[in-house]
């Protein structure tokens, strides 16, 4: 949003080393994206029992390197290449030390290499450290301290990254002391602001009490309080998430549509109710915990009910862009303008596809909202059904749809087919609308989340939606398209690479319809909004923190320890009841539950 | 008459139609019109079918020789 | 700063949804009265339950007129009783707690669901239809065998449930 003098030079052209960084980190997030989907894959066959190739208990190693990877490792790191982007060229200006930035790279991928070692171990018996605590966690499941470990290593890691932002925007600032920020360089400060806030408290559960813990410094942690901590960071995060792709939907779909934005202002006050809102929330993902009282949990669904509105204003603001760029391509009509967009492009094709697929996720997400009817879909798959649908399509299918555009950019090298990224991006659509409605439906029936083999041998579950073997094999076929899906996104991307470097790939932002300056400079005191979302976050979690502090003490209310894993002799037994059925696995259930 | 949209275009738009038929299908199960789901499909592709062959007869798509320049 | 007249419309629109549906969930909150599980119950010692009265011995008794409470210990990598037996048309009180690790408690096909925190007991009330056997499901990862963690609650005609009670058959 400088809107200077338009150069032809590229990103790469001018900020060669920046660009380097940018894309380490989109590289790093690719390769957390490879192991992730490789997982998936297995999990997703292994489920629905199409496919069984490891054993049950192994199950829960690969999900908690699906999530940690996926939406810890593939997320944060797009994000902060895509801010280092998105900061440089706002500001116009190069980062203000490449040392400090290839430090916080450095730490954030030991971070994340330490962490996943310890999770990728689980597999390997003769190696006595694991992780299969899954992305959440929760004690009093423990998991090996290198993963506690890579965890907070990784965070100090986006501390810095967010330091090195807000310090490059101030010396931008001293240069430029009466101009308002750029709407990028905002997006990128306010998300980072929110991030502080956010993460602060897993830090403080990660290092105060459950590292110490793993180490054995202290006997015992408190579940409620460490799981309270967690939330805390929890429900923030896929804000984290999701921000950086609506940057990519405000600041760079409208160009692609051939448009601008609408509204430059209502983007800022969009991201400012993200600075305030999205930790305020965290309570919703306890609806059902025994220990925090109800009216913690009433106040927390008010705060998430109005969390939507940032994302309903974005859609009516993304639909206004993109329409606007279709009137001036020559479109016509009430609806007719759809046809004249580029749907040919993959970068802008997955981004409407993308959102598209959000406003679904967002009414799933209504209902686990719902306070009272959360106890339909708990802890069902009907939670993965909605978060694949936001995390897993608006933010995954808006970065790789991204990626189209902004690869080009940032290495001078145009992208080996644009076709087979169409394709792409379509079959991530298609395959993700087969797998979430399917999951969607069969958490309706009851059918829990987080489970090797949702069949039971004492019941069958109710006769809905087609019933729960049909649901799985849509499920099965839906996430054997999103793999294919990520094979040809990241075969794409490989054989790019080996392009041979041209000229003439510069992009251009053009301004927004309605600048900056309509806007109150208000909106620009980052001091301000950081305290007020602060002061919501003390409202929103004293009162619980504290309550859950005085019911069960800092370190928990004689709890013991259970190391997340399996003993030989636990696997064996698993082992054979899986195949069981009947009484007979009813037996052996049993027997199991005296021994573990 | 012919349907003023590009190749890509027409590929999103059978995406889109595709899903919400699919989609459409839990709808009708929750009113208590249960179908079944091979031939349900099957029928949802054959509907692609008729309706792209009945886009070729009445014109066709564009298919405009945007080059591949990045936007 | 200039808000476009159809932005203004939809951000009432948005607005007006947001209200309907705090208004529906405040609803269900007073009117049917759907109570959250939450901390009415104090905390206990989850590796001194042997010396609970209510889960030294989990099982399910009648404490008022149509009205019984079932004591329900979850533990890796099962339910204890099962099956739960309740009586048909009546209300059931379920005070849930575990032995190690968080547990879900998810009566499948029903919306009687909750967490069930070491430390922590989880109090919910049910009213039963008539008989029928329900399946439940831990639906939270709780270790290597989750997978296997299955029970059983059984709805059971009055005559059943007296003579299964005193016959005093917690599984």
């Amino acid at each position: 949003m400088s809107g200077a003098v338009e150069s032809k030079q590229s990103f790469v052209d001018k900020y060669p080393e920046e660009a380097r960084i940018v894309r380490a980190a989109l590289l790093s997030s690719f390769l957390a994206l490879v192991l992730g989907a490789i997982f998936g894959i297995i999990q997703t066959l292994h489920r629905t029992d199409v496919a069984r190739i490891i054993p049950s208990t192994d199950y829960y190693t690969l999900l908690t390197a699906h999530g940690v990877f996926l939406a810890i490792s593939f997320t944060t790191f797009f994000l902060v290449g895509l801010f280092t982007w998105a900061l440089v060229r706002s500001l116009d200006r190069p980062l203000l030390n490449t040392k400090i930035t290839w430090t916080w790279y450095a730490i954030m991928a030991t971070g994340m290499t330490m962490t996943g070692v310890a999770i990728l171990a689980g597999f390997v018996d003769s190696i006595d450290m694991s992780a299969d605590v899954l992305f959440t966690f929760y004690a009093p499941l423990q998991a090996h301290p290198l993963f506690y470990a890579g965890l907070a290593v990784f965070i100090v890691g986006t501390w810095i990254a967010g330091a090195d932002f807000f310090r490059t925007w101030l010396a931008w600032k001293r240069e430029h002391p009466d101009e308002r920020i750029p709407l990028q360089t905002f997006m990128v400060l306010t998300t980072m602001a929110m991030w502080y806030i956010a993460s602060s408290a897993v830090a403080a559960s990660v290092l105060l009490f459950l590292l110490p813990w793993s180490l054995g410094l202290i006997d015992q942690v408190n579940p409620t309080l460490t799981r309270t901590l967690f939330w805390f960071f929890g429900h923030p995060v896929v804000y984290f998430w999701l921000m950086p792709a609506y940057l990519l939907w405000y600041t760079v779909l409208p160009k692609i549509a051939g448009g601008r934005l609408f509204s430059d202002p209502l983007a800022r006050v969009v991201f400012v109710l993200f600075l305030l809102l999205s930790t305020p929330v965290g309570i919703h993902h306890q609806y059902l915990d025994p220990g925090i009282a109800e009216g913690f949990k009433f106040i927390s669904m008010t705060n998430t009910m109005f969390l939507l509105l940032p994302s309903l204003l974005t859609a009516f603001t993304v639909v206004a862009s993109v329409e606007y760029g279709a009137r001036q391509r020559g479109g016509t009509g009430l609806l007719g303008w759809l046809t004249d967009l580029p749907w040919r492009k993959p970068e802008f094709t997955g981004m409407m596809l993308a959102g598209l697929m959000f406003a679904a996720g967002g009414f799933s997400g209504m209902v686990n909202a719902g306070m009272n009817i959360n106890y339909m879909i708990h802890n069902t798959i009907w939670v993965p059904g909605h978060f694949h649908l936001t995390v897993g399509t608006a933010v995954a299918l808006t970065f790789m749809a991204a990626t189209y555009w902004i690869w080009p950019q940032i290495s001078n090298k145009a992208i080996y087919s644009r076709s087979v990224g169409l394709f792409q991006v379509v079959l991530w659509f298609i395959g993700m609308a087969l797998m979430s409605n399917a999951m969607h439906a069969q958490g309706m029936m009851g059918v829990p989340r987080r489970t090797a083999e949702p069949e039971y041998s004492g019941f069958d579950y109710p006769v809905m939606f087609g019933g729960f073997e049909e649901l799985n094999i849509q499920i099965a076929i839906g996430g054997t398209l999103l793999f294919v899906s990520t094979v040809l996104f990241i075969a794409n991307l490989v054989l790019t690479m080996g392009n041979p470097e041209t000229t003439g790939l510069a992009e251009s932002l053009p301004p927004a319809l309605s600048g900056p300056s309509d806007s109150p400079r208000v909106l620009d005191s980052l001091r301000l909004w950081f305290g007020i979302a602060l002061t919501l976050v003390v409202l929103a979690y004293a009162l619980p923190l504290a309550a859950i502090i005085n019911r069960g003490g800092l370190l928990g209310p004689g709890v013991g320890t259970y190391p997340a894993w399996t003993t030989p002799v636990l696997d064996a037994l698993a082992g054979a009841v899986t195949p069981l059925v009947g009484v007979v696995g009813d037996v052996t259930a049993s027997l199991v539950g005296v021994i573990g | 008459m012919s349907l003023d949209v590009s190749r890509g275009g027409l590929l999103v738009a059978f995406a889109i139609f595709g899903v919400i038929v699919y989609e459409f299908r839990t709808v009708l199960d929750f009113v208590g019109v249960e179908l079944p789901l091979l031939p349900y499909m099957a029928a949802v592709f054959v509907l692609a079918g008729v309706l792209l062959w009945v886009i070729t007869l009445t014109g066709g798509w564009r298919t405009d020789p945007e080059n591949d320049k990045p936007a | 700063m200039h808000i476009h007249a159809y932005e203004k419309f939809w951000l009432a629109a948005s607005i007006l949804l947001i209200l309907l549906l705090i208004g529906s969930v405040t609803y269900g909150a007073v009117g049917p009265g759907v109570a959250m599980v939450a901390d009415s119950e104090p905390p206990i010692d989850a590796q001194g339950l042997d010396e609970d009265e209510r889960f030294s011995e989990p099982r399910v008794e009648q404490v008022g007129e149509n009205h019984y409470a079932a004591y329900v210990v979850a533990y890796q990598f099962g339910f204890e009783p099962s099956p739960i037996v309740v009586p048909e048309n009546s209300r059931v009180t379920f005070y849930i707690t575990s032995r190690d690790v968080i547990h879900g408690f998810e009566v499948a096909g029903t919306n009687a669901n909750t967490m069930v925190v070491p430390g922590e007991v989880s109090e919910i009330t049910v009213e039963t239809d008539g008989p029928e056997e329900y399946g439940l499901i831990c639906n939270e990862y709780c270790g290597a065998g989750h997978h296997v963690m299955e029970g059983k609650v059984h709805v059971v005609s009055q005559e059943e449930f007296e003579e299964r009670n005193s016959g005093g058959d917690d599984a």
